[in-house]
């Protein structure tokens, strides 16, 4: 029995270090994405003013409902500039995530779907070659309301400039009323 | 381009048919000669008869095959190992003694009044095959249901994981997720309702998880055993459906040195596996013995029919030692065995939301490109699995016997998502589970004709995670104890078990920085009784066996709370969720003469309060869109089957085997059908046999096909793709063995899917993103030393 008491010693289980009830270890939650703010910015106006609508569910996925979801409201015949702003609310303070987007620009693509709102959108930015989406030009035709979805697609190494390919890391449907 | 392919197998297939039955007609002259030469005038009366032991064990060996060659007269020994051949005509004859798992044994006998001669059968490190077709074989009279896989079919799978040797067995099915990963179910249940026993010792790993396939080296077994049903208490609950246990060969105390090597290749994802065995007792120290075993592992991206499958390499690395001594009433045994697997997840199956799932069901983004190659990138997993066995043995009396068995896990499971966090080497989720098991039995002297065993067992396990939550961190004691009675008689066998357990469960949840914690008891019986009836003299066997079992609700089915990617669903764990119970009734009828062998099992497993994932009506909305809400119920669940199978030899040379399982599994509240389960099925194979030559035996070849019909039994708002479509595939297997005195070689090789076919299975959680397997052609070689 001694020779197996040696053995287990050299044995050399591996160990697993962390113990269930303590919290104290580095936890290295995913980086999750919580939030989507569009500002908008009438084009050629004299005023600052600009908009902000956004959905936010800043305790991820599940849990609770998102706490705020609005509707894209704008006046009818107008121009504005959209600029987005990712962020990681499930973390405080949080974390914008619009930076890393950009730094990865190559691998990522925003797509605007209006369905049934009189909207044309225009991306105005890009990655060097394809269109990218941070920045973009609305173009509003007459009164009515409908949706908008807004995407942000996930494309590393099959980027094309088309929607289709990659995985989806954003999809939020908007209701949008022009007026 | 394709049809050429198609049609060239068919074509090679007819040539080596005819080919073969020219040399049949030729072996059937000889045959007709030597019956005519054994044949003489004197008085046929006389008669052989004696008693088979395995020299290990000193056990009778029953339906050990004992024939004159010269004659073809044979039998079967019973289930006391006894064998009588009358009708013997005076002569000399070469008598030889054959059973599954030992070398045939052959002596020349001169026979001139009624003999007894016995038999020691020696059983080998890596069998010999016998009737090659056999792909599974039961020991005799038994009143425990169970099948083991043959180690002909061993021999035949190197090279596939653990699950795909065990998918030839009566009732037996897989499922998984994608290429690299396979889980076996057992009429229709799998998972945690499965309970693995890795040398003894119950495998604790996260094998909740469709994507986690059993952390065990297939090369460590010959013969791995399923046992129906939850009747085998003495390895612990959660055998809802069974019990899938994983044994080596046991030590060879007495041999020299001495081991084999295996190496199988296989074209499709250029698969190569290297596994060696050295063994062997002790000169200076008698009763010692020891093992060393070790696997290398490794394959390129799988192809279908049209493409090679992105990013779905493997990589695996597993070895395993073995020490132990045995006294005269005493004995002990250590082992250590550690399993390490690192593969990718097909590239196409990776999606985001609803949207990308039913656009990848709908093609409508092409095939990602890849060709042959062995690189491993993200999404992928990386897997360990550590286990520490100690043992010891004390055996007072010839029929009583304390065995104490300690146990130490440790598995880890870390997955790698395609998204990056800062740090390049970290993944997204990391489980560890640690656990240290207890188990002593007592088995007793039999009183009143009733052998007994006593038992307890003890389990204190830790389970944490980090990165995303999935399943939260736990501590978990578990306590049990059992008991059987056994009564063997020359015709028959009873058992009557019990077992008790309780569970406690300490959960800690960690959410948003937010920690809460929850503590759960399960405690419940299993149990039953089983009755095998073998009649004297005929060559059937019925068995019956009704049995309960249970199990207490797993981590992911109390507390999981998210979107489960690849599945694009949003689960919500239950914690008010009940233990599973199930009522488990098995009928089977055998018949077994010589090579002819005929099986029919019929089974009906009532489990109440079946922990079942439900569509919730309100989707989950989240920043990737709207998820379908799924949740954990408890509700009533009916399964029912039967499973047939059956060989037969045609003429001399050829034998016919096949099979057919059906399977019925639904709801009893709703009367709809449960998710996830095998469709009816079966196989049919042919296998040509070459007589044995002076330098080869076992030469065999032949073609099969296995057929798989749709499955409609499906809840269609509960899965976003209808299940593929039937499907028979065309398989073609040979081998031989080649004979030597210091080195028998056995090769075994085979064609999968020769048709190249397109097909998708049910069972596939990737049959939304692409086809099974195309062709692949393989061999395995075996060299002994």
């Amino acid at each position: 029995m001694l020779l197996f008491s040696a053995l287990i010693a050299i044995a050399g289980c591996k160990k697993d270090d962390d113990k269930p009830d303590d919290h104290d270890h580095d936890h290295n939650e995913e980086e999750v994405i919580t939030s989507l703010v569009l500002t908008f910015t009438e084009v050629g106006s004299q005023l600052p003013a600009s908009f902000e609508f956004a959905f936010r569910d800043p305790d991820g996925a599940g849990g609770n409902s998102p706490t705020q979801f609005d509707t894209i409201t704008l006046p009818a015949g107008t121009e504005w500039t959209c600029v987005l702003t990712v962020l990681n609310e499930s973390t405080n303070p949080a974390t914008d995530m619009t930076e890393e987007i950009h730094h990865e620009a190559d691998e990522h693509l925003f797509c605007f779907e209006p369905q049934g709102a009189n909207v044309a959108v225009v991306i105005t930015d890009s990655d060097g070659a394809l269109p990218l989406g941070l920045e973009s030009t609305w173009t509003l035709g007459a009164a009515g309301s409908g949706n908008i979805t807004v995407k942000l697609k996930h494309q590393p190494g099959v980027k094309n400039g088309e929607c289709a390919p990659g995985e989806t890391d954003i999809e939020v449907v908007f209701p949008m009323t022009i007026n | 381009m394709v049809s050429a392919f198609q049609i060239h197998p068919i074509a090679l297939l007819f040539i080596f048919f005819q080919a073969f039955m020219f040399f049949k007609s030729l072996l059937g002259i000889g045959v007709a000669l030597l019956a005519a030469i054994g044949t003489n005038a004197q008085s046929c009366s006389l008669s052989l008869s004696g008693r088979i032991t395995a020299y290990e064990t000193g056990e009778p060996v029953p339906f050990a095959t004992v024939v004159l060659l010269e004659n073809g007269l044979g039998v079967v020994s019973d289930t006391e190992g006894n064998y009588l051949i009358s009708g013997i005509c005076a002569g000399t004859y070469t008598v030889q003694s054959r059973h599954l798992g030992c070398d045939p044994m052959t002596e020349t006998i001169v026979i001139s009044s009624s003999l007894t001669h016995n038999f020691v059968h020696h059983h080998r490190t890596v069998e010999l095959a016998q009737p090659v077709i056999v792909a599974y074989y039961s020991l005799g009279l038994s009143s425990e249901l169970a099948m083991h896989v043959s180690p002909e079919a061993m021999l035949q799978n190197r090279g596939r994981s653990l699950s795909e040797s065990l998918e030839k067995l009566p009732g037996v099915r897989l499922t998984g997720s994608g290429t690299n990963v396979t889980k076996p179910v057992v009429q229709g249940l799998q998972g945690q309702r499965l309970l693995i026993i890795n040398n003894g010792i119950r495998q604790e790993a996260q094998q909740w998880g469709n994507e986690h396939a059993p952390e065990i080296d297939a090369f460590i077994t010959d013969s791995p055993r399923v046992i129906y049903g939850p009747a085998a208490v003495r390895y612990g609950p959660n055998a809802v459906g069974g019990v899938i246990n994983i044994m080596q060969a046991p030590l060879k105390y007495q041999s020299q040195m001495n081991g084999s090597v295996m190496a199988s290749g296989a074209t499709n994802g250029g698969m190569a596996a290297l596994s060696a065995k050295l063994e062997g007792g002790s000169g200076w120290l008698k009763g010692l013995g020891w093992r060393l075993q070790g696997t290398l592992k490794g394959a390129g991206n799988a192809r279908t029919p049209d493409a090679y499958l992105k990013n779905t390499a493997m990589r695996e690395a597993n070895f395993s030692y073995t020490l132990g001594w045995r006294g005269e009433k005493s004995g002990a045994e250590f082992f250590y065995s550690r399993f390490h697997s690192q593969f990718g997840i097909f590239t196409g199956a990776h999606i985001g939301n609803l949207t990308d799932l039913n656009n990848a069901i709908a093609g409508v983004n092409p095939m990602p490109e890849a060709d042959l190659s062995y690189d491993i990138e993200r999404p992928r997993q990386q897997v360990m699995h550590e286990l520490t066995k100690v043992q010891t043995w004390w055996a007072p009396s010839e029929k009583q016997k304390l065995t104490i068995t300690l146990g130490r896990q440790f598995n880890e499971r870390k997955e790698f998502d395609l998204h990056r966090t800062q740090n390049d080497d970290q993944p997204q989720l990391r489980f560890g589970l640690t656990t240290h098991t207890m188990d002593a039995s007592w088995k007793s002297e039999p009183r009143y004709h009733w052998e007994s065993e006593l038992g307890v067992s003890n389990t204190v396990q830790a389970n944490t995670q980090r990165g995303r939550y999935f399943i939260p961190d736990y501590r978990r004691w578990g306590g049990g104890a059992y008991g059987f009675l056994r009564r063997r008689e020359q015709t028959w066998e009873a058992e009557i078990s019990a077992r008790y357990d309780v569970f406690s469960q300490r959960f800690y949840r960690l959410r948003n920085y937010e920690s809460s914690e929850e503590r759960l008891n399960f405690q419940g019986i299993a149990g039953g009784a089983g009755f095998g009836w073998k009649p004297r003299k005929r060559f059937w066997l019925f068995q019956f066996n009704t049995s309960v079992g249970w199990r207490p609700p797993a981590a992911n089915e109390l507390f999981a709370d998210g979107v489960h990617h690849g599945a694009a669903s949003y689960e919500r764990g239950n914690p008010g969720l009940l233990s599973e119970r199930a009522w488990n009734n098995q009928l089977s009828a055998r018949y077994t003469k010589s090579e002819k062998s005929f099986s029919v099992q019929f089974y009906h497993n009532a489990v109440q309060d079946f922990i079942l994932l439900r569509p919730g009506s309100e989707p989950v909305l989240t920043i990737v869109g709207a998820f379908p809400a799924f949740a954990y119920e408890n509700v009533d669940a009916r399964l029912s089957g039967m499973d047939a199978n059956g060989q037969w030899p045609l003429g001399k040379n050829w034998r016919v085997s096949g099979g057919y399982s059906i399977l019925r599994a639904r709801d009893a509240d709703t009367g709809e059908f449960l998710p996830l389960m095998p469709a009816d099925g079966g196989l049919l194979g042919f296998v040509y046999n070459l007589p044995d030559k002076r330098v080869w035996r076992n030469l065999h070849f032949g073609p099969e096909v296995r057929y798989q019909s749709r499955q409609w039994r499906v809840r269609t708002e509960s899965d976003y793709a209808p299940a593929p479509e039937a499907y028979a595939l065309l398989n073609f297997r040979g081998g031989v063995d080649i004979e030597s005195e210091n080195n028998p070689v056995k090769v075994r090789l085979g064609v999968d899917n020769v048709l190249n076919q397109r097909y998708r299975d049910y069972m596939n959680r990737f049959r939304y993103f692409h086809d099974e397997r195309g062709r692949n052609i393989y061999i395995n070689i075996q060299i002994s030393f």
